[in-house]
């Protein structure tokens, strides 16, 4: 943990509000794109996980020791916060099978435009229309994945962590973080293997 | 062609850029003579490159940035003012402690008392019904020992008459004797 970080954690901790500010501004985008892809792209639900962390990490910075960084130990708060969440819509859904509680992958592209999520535009209609199937593919082999697995691969692949950061992350040991990303890994690369041969097809 | 499956975690540390030097240069030789391998790595880091490219990091608007940071405030400072009720109890912790305590010592010791039970006389009664049996066998074998006594007399009466015309002063305690026998007739 830097020596700027440290400070602030520190004055944080004593209630200085500016520090407080900074604080969560430092991590505010990162946090939110993990929540964001845990939850299906809910953003609304995405911008209330990230909410829930950063007050659980301030409430509980008294206990922040600083042994690790505080990266490490606020991914950690928001890791259980999204598992947490998942695994309440998880119950909630096997007792109320007809509710929904966020709006579903196929109904996306009944929404306006300008709700459904930020894909590149390549000025090419056809790489557009291409590249919005394939983030339905992906979205759908997603949810292939147990929460575990795809925590373990959107730290990786997303947050460009390495498997011992993932490790502290979500409180497993190496070994286990590895077999949840080498599973997914697997998943994913069977249902997009279309897409890899499409983009090996391009490189050659 | 299929990668070996001896290779499969060392291959998905290679594509996950996790290999030490010395791992990375065994491997990079298994690489250089065996194509399956080098197909499935391609195959990997072509689907990995996908869904790193499929969608922008989704970013927070600075109105919503802004509203979580105020939101953040508000709640961390209403835990705050409910923070030093909570010290509070916390204080008196150790009061609550001490009140529980007494209030089970005084349980303990008022609940102690001995109480009469009903088995006690039943116990006397009965030690009392076996002294009554025994002073009942004891009177009545002395009943029949006071029968012998009075056929004894009875005999000698009949002896003293046909023999003897004035009654000896035995026989008058025999009569008043006969008395008590009645009692116990």
């Amino acid at each position: 943990m830097d020596s700027n970080e440290r400070v602030l954690v520190a004055q944080a901790r004593d209630g200085d509000r500016r520090a407080t500010e900074q604080l969560v501004r430092r991590y505010q985008d990162r946090a939110f794109a993990v929540a964001y892809r845990m939850c299906a792209q809910d953003r609304e639900e995405a911008l209330e996980l990230t909410q829930e962390a950063f007050l659980a990490a301030l409430r509980n910075l008294k206990n922040f020791q600083g042994k690790s960084s505080f990266y490490t130990w606020f991914y950690r708060i928001l890791v259980n916060t999204c598992l947490d969440a998942r695994r309440r819509k998880i119950r909630w859904r096997r007792l109320f099978p007809l509710r929904r509680t966020s709006p579903q992958l196929e109904e996306i592209d009944l929404q306006a435009p300008d709700q459904q999520p930020d894909l590149e535009d390549t000025g090419n209609p056809v790489k557009n229309l291409q590249a919005r199937e394939l983030h339905r593919n992906l979205q759908k082999a997603m949810e292939l994945l147990t929460d575990r697995q795809r925590m373990a691969f959107q730290l990786k692949v997303y947050e460009e962590m390495t498997i011992g950061e993932i490790a502290r992350a979500m409180d497993l040991a190496e070994g286990s973080v590895k077999s949840h990303l080498f599973r997914a890994t697997r998943i994913l690369r069977e249902a997009l293997a279309d897409w890899a041969d499409d983009r090996q097809g391009e490189n050659s | 062609m299929n990668a070996c499956p001896d290779r499969n975690e060392t291959l998905m540390l290679d594509v996950y850029g996790e290999l030490d030097p010395e791992a990375s240069r065994r491997w990079e030789a298994h690489l250089a003579v065996c194509a399956g391998c080098r197909e499935e790595r391609s195959r990997l880091q072509a689907v990995i490159g996908r869904v790193r490219s499929t969608e922008e990091a989704p970013q927070l608007t600075a109105e919503e940035s802004a509203a979580m940071i105020a939101a953040l405030h508000r709640r961390s400072e209403r835990y705050r003012h409910w923070f030093p009720l909570r010290w509070n109890f916390r204080r008196g912790l150790p009061a609550l402690a001490a009140a529980a305590a007494l209030m089970i010592a005084v349980w303990i010791f008022t609940d102690r008392s001995p109480v009469p039970t009903s088995r006690a006389p039943a116990v006397s009664t009965v030690d009392n019904y076996r002294q009554l049996s025994q002073e009942d066998l004891e009177v009545i074998r002395n009943l029949d020992l006071l029968k012998q006594f009075q056929t004894i007399e009875k005999l000698s009466r009949v002896v003293n008459v046909t023999g003897d015309d004035h009654p000896t002063e035995n026989q008058n305690q025999g009569a008043s004797r006969n008395d008590l026998y009645e009692e116990y007739a």
